[in-house]
């Protein structure tokens, strides 16, 4: 009888299983964390639209209330902002509105100013996700250095199962919980294997791409993080114009000749009522992902470039197309779904990773509740936070006391009560809830 | 201030204290050359611009002042694993009278109580060993990363972003390589004596041999 030599030595698989083990066990709860809240955060858009319902929708904004819209806006803040911006309607969010990163207002079709944009729960999944809450920088690198961790896992991953592939439509489900939990953690990771790369890598690419411009500055750019930027992005043009108002629908009718096939999705102004004051149309591209070309124009509306996104250096390209390919913001709507159902299979993987490390020992204790409150927890009190921000209740303030409860609940009645079935039970009631106060609060 | 210079410091402290630990410099008052670290390093922050990169540099240099105190000569997460199972499975008389307390309790279930001290000891020193294994692989995918724009003489923002790649790719399988040796300390020595060249390298050709032009 001959054995085949496996071309990964058991010395290898070994200690690739060991790599993976130790590093899994450190992140993996923050990983789901990651994952899952992204996973959801993929429907942003759908949410914002949910938070604010009776919000006049349209798939078009006229050009010529643009001016009387930005006139109103300063007014309305009271400064006039260095830049400002009038977000377009899309089909995946046909609304418009108007901010400077700070204060922002919907706007109807007409140009008056609607409601606020108040999509208080959204903006928490999506800080989150991006930076778990803390501060940009830290939070961003950290988000960013999950991304290694998960390339790190996938490549020891890889090399700890041999079989990986030859066994992809294995799954024992009658046997020990130890072997379905494996069965389903490597079959879950083999199918999705493309897309967790891609996710590692673009997450970590956007993590940890603020780390670089910092890095670069000190090292190449005197410290000038702008300089980095301008010198990936493409500079702005100065121009010398008469601070007056600005020609919007001439803006338009310039963009359309130009770049007929474009799709604009917000337009920004710096410098408003400046000499310097510069327009620019950020456009999406069929079949491109990159984020957005941008055309600019002068004040009266004259075409000057656009920045070369779209056909610009290898290295600008590569960097502004990574947000769509991670978030699942290209094509038609059924890339969300499909992103959705890749990063929960990824959500799982570690669930189904840490049960194989439960299930290996041979004895319990408050970890097994603890990891079972974590993973029952988050996605309850993301519900718990849903439900509460439609009676106006900080949804971060709720997102972290619901956790700490349940985690709270599970290591205490771990053992005295069948804390799964609780968790499941409250899980599956609070979708009603939330639908119900959903319709009574926002619709009636 | 250059970057070079902060990162440099941190990674010549941590191989002093790899040569102590390795009991090459056992007379090296470790005491003393923390503080003087923890004082360069609070020097460094004052000096530094930026609020935010100060922080999170005074953040890095205390943990690893923490991490040089506190890890041991093996990997202790290892050890805390063994510590409880050692307490789990052989201290069977205290895990009855556990049980009894806890009437309800699954028979399979261990309280955890009692060790709860001397596992906040572990899970810190594991914690700050894991700190170790993420930094140093870290300093040396930078190192990595930095090398290669420097000795091509790149400076053209548009390539520096590929490095970003090449800093994501080498810091995800030196993080995997790091934990699959079994000697994690001779790799992680290994690894902090090549960032230390290289860095160092990278510092001088950038300093002393190429006059570098403003890029824009």
């Amino acid at each position: 009888m001959s054995h085949k030599k496996s071309f990964i030595s058991s010395n290898t698989v070994k200690s690739s299983l060991k790599s993976h083990s130790y590093i899994a066990l450190w992140f993996s709860a923050l990983l789901y964390l990651i994952c899952l809240s992204g996973s959801v955060a993929v429907f942003f858009e759908e949410f914002e639209r949910l938070e604010q319902p009776k919000i006049s929708e349209y798939s078009n904004f006229p050009a010529e209330h643009m001016q009387p819209a930005m006139d109103e806006y300063v007014q309305r803040i009271g400064k006039t902002p260095k830049f400002t911006y009038i977000v377009l309607p899309t089909d995946d969010f046909p609304r418009t509105h108007i901010t400077n990163g700070i204060d922002e207002w919907y706007l109807n079709q007409d140009g008056s100013f609607s409601d606020p944009v108040a999509s208080h729960w959204t903006g928490m999944l999506q800080d989150l996700h991006t930076n778990l809450h803390l501060p940009h920088i830290i939070g961003s690198t950290l988000v960013g250095f999950f991304g290694i961790v998960l390339f790190s896992l996938i490549i020891s991953g890889i090399f700890a199962h041999p079989k990986l592939f030859k066994d992809v439509f294995l799954l024992r489900r009658t046997r020990s919980d130890r072997l379905k939990n494996t069965d389903w953690h490597n079959r879950l990771s083999v199918w999705g294997l493309p897309f967790h790369l891609m996710m590692a890598i673009t997450g970590a690419f956007i993590g940890l791409s603020s780390l670089l411009i910092f890095v670069t500055a000190l090292s190449f750019f005197n410290n000038d993080t702008l300089a980095v930027v301008d010198a990936i992005y493409g500079e702005k043009p100065v121009l010398e114009g008469t601070g007056g108002n600005i020609n919007y629908p001439e803006v338009f009718r310039q963009f359309k000749i130009q770049a007929p096939l474009a799709k604009p999705i917000y337009l920004v102004v710096h410098n408003m009522g400046n000499k310097e004051q510069l327009i620019e149309i950020a456009a999406t591209l069929p079949n491109r992902l990159i984020y957005s070309e941008m055309y600019q124009f002068n004040e009266e509306g004259n075409f000057i470039d656009k920045q070369g996104i779209s056909d610009g250096p290898a290295g600008r390209q590569m960097s502004y197309s990574t947000y769509r390919l991670h978030f699942g913001h290209f094509d038609s709507f059924w890339v969300k779904p499909f992103y959705f159902s890749m990063g929960l299979m990824l959500s799982l993987m570690a669930v189904f990773g840490m049960n194989i490390w439960f299930a290996r020992r041979d004895h319990r204790s408050w970890i097994n509740h603890a990891w079972q409150g974590w993973v029952w927890g988050v996605p309850s009190a993301l519900m718990i936070s849903a439900i509460t921000s439609l009676i106006s209740i900080n949804p971060y303030v709720i997102f972290y006391l619901s956790l700490a409860l349940i985690l709270i609940f599970n290591i205490l009645y771990g053992e005295r009560f069948n804390c799964l079935k609780i968790m499941r039970y409250l899980l599956i009631s609070l979708i009603p809830i939330l639908v119900i106060m959903y319709i009574g609060i926002k619709l009636l | 201030m250059i970057i070079a210079v902060p990162l440099l410091i941190n990674i010549i402290a941590i191989f002093i204290w790899f040569l102590h630990w390795h009991g090459y410099w056992k007379s090296l008052n470790l005491k003393a050359f923390f503080l003087s670290f923890m004082a360069l390093s609070l020097f460094l922050w004052l000096k530094i611009k930026g609020a935010e990169f100060g922080s999170i540099y005074f953040f890095v240099s205390t943990s690893i002042i923490g991490l040089l105190f506190l890890v041991e000569s093996k990997h202790s997460f290892k050890g805390l694993i063994k510590f409880k199972k050692r307490h789990a499975i052989h201290d069977q008389s205290k895990n009855a009278k556990l049980k009894k307390e806890e009437l309800s309790k699954d028979l399979e279930y261990i309280c955890s109580k009692t060790n709860l001290l001397q596992q906040a000891r572990l899970f810190l020193k594991s914690f700050m060993n894991l700190l170790l294994m993420i930094l140093v692989p870290f300093f040396s995918a930078a190192s990595i990363s930095l090398l290669l724009p420097t000795a091509f003489g790149i400076q053209e923002a548009n390539t520096l972003v590929i490095s970003l790649a090449v800093f994501i790719i080498s810091w995800s399988l030196l993080l995997t390589w790091i934990y699959m040796k079994t000697q994690r300390t001779m790799a992680l020595f290994l690894l902090s004596l090549m960032s230390i060249i290289t860095l160092s390298s990278i510092y001088t050709t950038a300093i002393y041999v190429t006059a570098i032009p403003t890029p824009l």
